[in-house]
């Protein structure tokens, strides 16, 4: 009973006329940054800010809020329309998204992204509600060890990713790994592979480098082939998903709530190993796993859900016990300070308004985002009629500003410019990008989990604990078993399959 | 068509070349007569940021002119501070600074400054509370109790800090050195990822920054502050000067090119001052638990290069540069 | 085909030997306490191994489907210049200032992709030169470098 009187609490500042529109202001700032690729929420909150300074502190928060969530639901949009992931929370829709937007069914991507987008987001609020301070605890138990594991598993996830050969997925993997390494390293301070550049020393970024892979690769790609006036202009059929569309990825949705919801809650996850679970769990269980990569619909339901469930699974450590699980939510940390709020154990008995409130505020505000999305769709399809050869200027213009925006530094943009045509030239040879990011992401966290273990003195440590060792065991079953399949016949009998299709 | 793209650009590059630096002297009582870029080199959000955008919105007040914070992370801090440090010196350019890039990362790492001949301070208007702490159901009340069971358990009292070589880490294995303990140092990415790892039972203790909320719910528990004047947030905490009686210079500064000249830099220094007596201001610090303190930059070129000097002894001494 | 399988497994071998012998360049550490190059340095050696069973299924592959490969791409000439004008692009960008820079670009690019006017691509860089002024430094104050513009 006293649960639903909180919540009632909730509703009742949350529904005010000012907190409403505060909200509305949030997720449509939220959405119009997501949309654009490199200024992500981090850069405008902090932005918005020192404007709240003034405001009471509940409806700031509402609408800060707003931003970081209503970001996720935009960031799909670039990735299905012209392949620029805008943040590296939206990679994998890619991969089916932008495939999706080829054969005219950018409406339907866009249209199931904005619903999953939407069940995950509320879905996931419920678990924050009800579960926050069970779970915060229970990720406490994840020290160097598991999160080894983990990095491990997340790695054997490259097998899935891949459509052509693995062992192809499996040395763009390795790639991706190297190239994590440059920069500083998080253990002795050792600075490798910088060649003496200060913007290295902190590493590559994983949002430039990204964008060159996706974007800028599939712009030189197309450039190359302009023939006819247009490549994406194919007749779009169709605004919104049938019901096929429905029937394919409603599982997809519900498993992507749950993956993006639990996985994000472990600190250091944060929203982008979740989307990569999922597709992979799609991927796996799929009775035609052949087509994810050509479009499937699965493909972009699953991630884009996650990532939204993800954003608030990442808030479950921050309110329960103030420790942010991502630089996104350490800028919300600041806010939250900067009002005179603390985050941390006691935020719910001390400032119950707050936190009923923005939790409810959580659920109006996805609502509004579903109904602003809905109707953008129409417009961002429009965006495919513009004749490529302006588009791609345009396309190419946003990367480069987008680069630039992540910490204004303008070699982002030459690692940008470079990745471009490294993923340009991988593409010709028919190895694919999204091993290598995935690597990208996972490097320094698997490393330093490795050498943070093995610091505690015991070189068999990943397998005294039970966690690690389950973990340890599937994620090497999974990476060995398709070496072994690619001399079998039945590994031969899908690349026949695969070379059919296409 | 093609060739006259290239003319064009061509006449773009020349035309850029011409007029580019041709900038007159300005009266320095005019100054500001234009906006003035605050370089901050962390990322937008943590508490440093947030204290600077905190006292630009009230100086602006003062210099009557609009001051844009521009974030410029990476390099370990010293990005940011490289962009400050080749800035023009008109006084236009200023910056953040909290310590390890001016003294102890250019010991480390080639940078593409010089922390003394490049840079000047501007004045001091911050500080941190760094600490060392423990879970809140450790059975160690004092530091002496940590140090005793380090005695007793070689290279089992475990603590995390934000990397090797970083302040934090520094002082722990000098205090290691005088007490004759051996502990081992885990190094995290950040403060939360630390602070997550002790509360969860996988280090001993921590060192460094730490989250004020879980002091006061006793989640963790301060055993020691790592700063060199007792702490008003925190009484009764002992510092690390009083048990051991070693510095810990980490303070939030304004800092500039080192060649603006001394009427500038006294201009901004007296309008930054006034905005630290701002309530605004006042509350905002308290809310980021970020004590005030004021020191002129007269007072902080010296204690710069005292610094200096101290970590390129310590790290010697460490064998962590030669 | 069959060439270019070998040509691309012979770069990661070259990778895979650059990353090894580089990382030997670090503290390579102990299984107990690994430095910084003990994970590079697997890396590579993994990639020595990963690339030369590549190659090796290259050279076994009997090709009957040696099509012509065109090592060169029909527009190659505009790819190269795309990239050429995003490097420039990138050294003035500081200098010159966003407005110029992004007016030069999209002057440019919509000519090397061909089939439009001179004047209309003229159009369009001032359209787009404008739209990224109001989007980004004026609604969401982006701060961008103004180059010789500068007030």
């Amino acid at each position: 009973m006293d649960f639903f009187s909180n919540l009632a609490l909730g509703f009742g500042i949350a529904l005010t006329i000012k907190n409403l529109s505060f909200c509305f202001l949030g997720v449509l700032i939220g959405t119009l940054i997501g949309v654009l690729p490199g200024i992500g929420p981090v850069a405008t909150i902090s932005l918005l800010l020192p404007t709240t300074f003034g405001m009471e502190p509940v409806t700031s928060i509402i609408m800060l809020c707003g931003v970081y969530y209503g970001a996720m639901y935009g960031g799909s949009t670039t990735s299905i329309l012209v392949n620029i992931p805008g943040e590296a929370a939206s990679v994998v829709t890619c991969l089916d998204g932008y495939q999706m937007a080829r054969k005219g069914r950018a409406g339907p991507a866009l249209g199931i992204s904005a619903f999953g987008s939407f069940i995950g987001g509320t879905l996931s609020i419920i678990g924050l509600m009800l579960l926050s301070p069970l779970l915060a605890r229970m990720a406490l138990k994840f020290g160097p060890p598991e999160f080894f594991a983990l990095m491990l598993l997340g790695l054997a996830m490259v097998t899935y990713l891949c459509r052509g050969p693995v062992l192809k997925g499996l040395v763009m993997a390795l790639a991706g790994l190297a190239i994590s390494c440059v920069g500083q390293d998080q253990i002795s301070g050792t600075t490798r592979f910088t060649l003496d550049s200060i913007t290295l020393m902190d590493g590559m970024g994983i949002v430039p480098v990204a964008m060159g892979l996706f974007g800028i690769a599939e712009v030189l790609t197309n450039l190359e082939q302009i023939v006819k006036q247009d490549i994406l202009a194919e007749r779009v059929t169709g605004i919104f998903p049938t019901l096929k569309d429905w029937s394919d990825s409603m599982w997809p949705i519900i498993r992507g709530s749950f993956i993006g919801f639990f996985v994000s809650i472990l600190p250091g996850a944060g929203t982008v190993i979740p989307t990569f679970m999922a597709y992979t769990v799609e991927k796996r269980i799929s009775k035609h796993p052949e087509k994810f990569g050509t479009g499937a619909i699965e493909g972009v339901a699953a991630p884009e859900t996650a990532n939204n469930a993800a954003a608030a699974g990442s808030m479950v450590t921050l309110l329960s016990l103030g420790l942010p699980s991502s630089v996104g939510m350490a800028i919300l940390l600041g806010a939250f300070i900067i009002h005179g709020i603390q985050p941390g154990p006691l935020l719910i008995a001390k400032h119950p308004d707050l936190f009923w409130g923005t939790i409810a505020s959580m659920y109006v505000g996805n609502v509004m985002l579903l109904v602003l999305n809905l109707p953008l769709i129409g417009l961002w399809i429009k965006i495919l009629k513009i004749p490529y050869n302006l588009l791609f200027p345009l396309i190419v213009l946003f990367c480069f500003l987008g680069a630039y925006s992540l910490n204004n530094n303008i070699y982002d943009v030459l690692v940008m410019i470079i990745f471009g045509v490294f993923g340009y030239l991988m593409r010709k040879y028919e190895y694919e990008g999204a091993p290598f990011l995935l690597a990208l992401v996972l490097g320094p966290m698997l490393e330093n989990a490795f050498r943070q273990s093995l610091i505690y003195g015991d070189p068999f440590i990943f397998f005294n604990r039970p966690i690690t060792a389950v973990l340890i065991c599937v994620s090497l079953f999974l990476l060995i078993s398709p070496l072994f399949k690619t001399f079998s016949q039945k590994r031969k009998t899908i690349e026949k399959v695969l070379e059919e299709g296409e | 068509m093609k060739l006259s793209i290239v003319g064009l650009l061509t006449g773009l590059a020349v035309a850029v070349f011409l007029c580019g630096p041709g900038y007159a002297q300005e009266d320095v009582s005019r100054f500001p007569s234009k906006p003035i870029t605050y370089i901050v080199p962390v990322t937008p959000g943590t508490g440093t940021d947030l204290s600077v955008r905190l006292i630009a919105k009230e100086a602006e007040k003062f210099l009557k002119q609009p001051i844009v914070v521009v974030n410029k992370p990476g390099g370990a801090l010293t990005l940011g501070t490289a962009a400050i440090a080749t800035a023009k010196p008109d006084g236009y350019t200023i910056g953040f600074s909290g310590g390890p890039p001016l003294f102890l990362t250019p010991l480390l790492e080639k940078v593409p400054y010089d922390p003394i001949k490049d840079i000047r301070t501007i004045m001091q208007y911050g500080g941190f509370n760094f600490g060392v702490y423990v879970k809140g159901d450790s059975p160690f009340k004092t530091f002496k109790d940590l140090i005793a069971y380090a005695r007793q358990n070689p290279k089992k009292a475990t603590y995390g800090t934000v990397g090797v070589n970083g302040m934090p880490n520094i002082m722990m294995e000098e205090v290691a050195k005088r007490e004759k303990v051996q502990i081992t140092h885990i190094p995290f990415k950040g403060t939360s990822e630390g602070q997550t790892a002790l509360l969860g039972g996988h280090t001993i203790f921590g060192a460094g920054d730490f989250s004020a909320s879980l002091v006061e719910a006793k989640e963790i528990r301060l055993l020691m502050m790592l700063k060199d004047e007792p702490s008003a947030e925190y009484p009764g905490v002992p510092t690390l000067k009083e048990l051991y009686n070693l510095p810990y210079p980490m303070s939030i500064t304004i800092i500039t090119q080192r060649n603006v000249p001394d009427a500038i830099v006294k201009k901004l220094d007296d309008a930054f001052a006034k905005a630290m007596k701002e309530p605004a201001f006042i509350n905002g610090m308290k809310e980021l638990q970020l004590p005030i303190i004021y020191r002129s930059g007269k007072e902080l070129d010296p204690y710069v290069l005292q610094s200096y000097n101290y970590f390129s002894k310590a790290l010697k001494e460490m064998g962590a540069i030669k | 085909m069959r060439r270019r399988e070998i040509t691309s497994s012979l770069f990661w071998m070259f990778i895979g030997l650059i990353l090894t012998i580089w990382s030997l360049t670090y503290p390579l550490g102990s299984l107990a306490q690994p430095g910084s190059g003990f994970l590079p340095l697997g890396l590579g050696i993994l990639l020595l191994i990963f690339s030369a069973v590549l190659l090796m299924r290259a050279l076994r592959q009997t090709a009957p489907t040696e099509e012509k490969v065109r090592m060169l791409p029909a527009r190659w000439v505009n790819l190269a210049l795309t990239v050429i004008v995003l490097v420039v692009a990138v050294f003035l960008f500081e200098k010159v200032g966003y407005l110029l820079i992004f007016f030069a670009i999209a002057l440019v690019l919509p000519l090397l992709a061909g089939q439009i006017t001179f004047r209309r691509s003229l159009i369009f860089a001032v359209l787009s030169a404008v739209g990224v002024y109001v989007i980004f430094v004026w609604l969401l104050k982006q701060p961008l470098p103004t180059g010789f513009l500068e007030r």
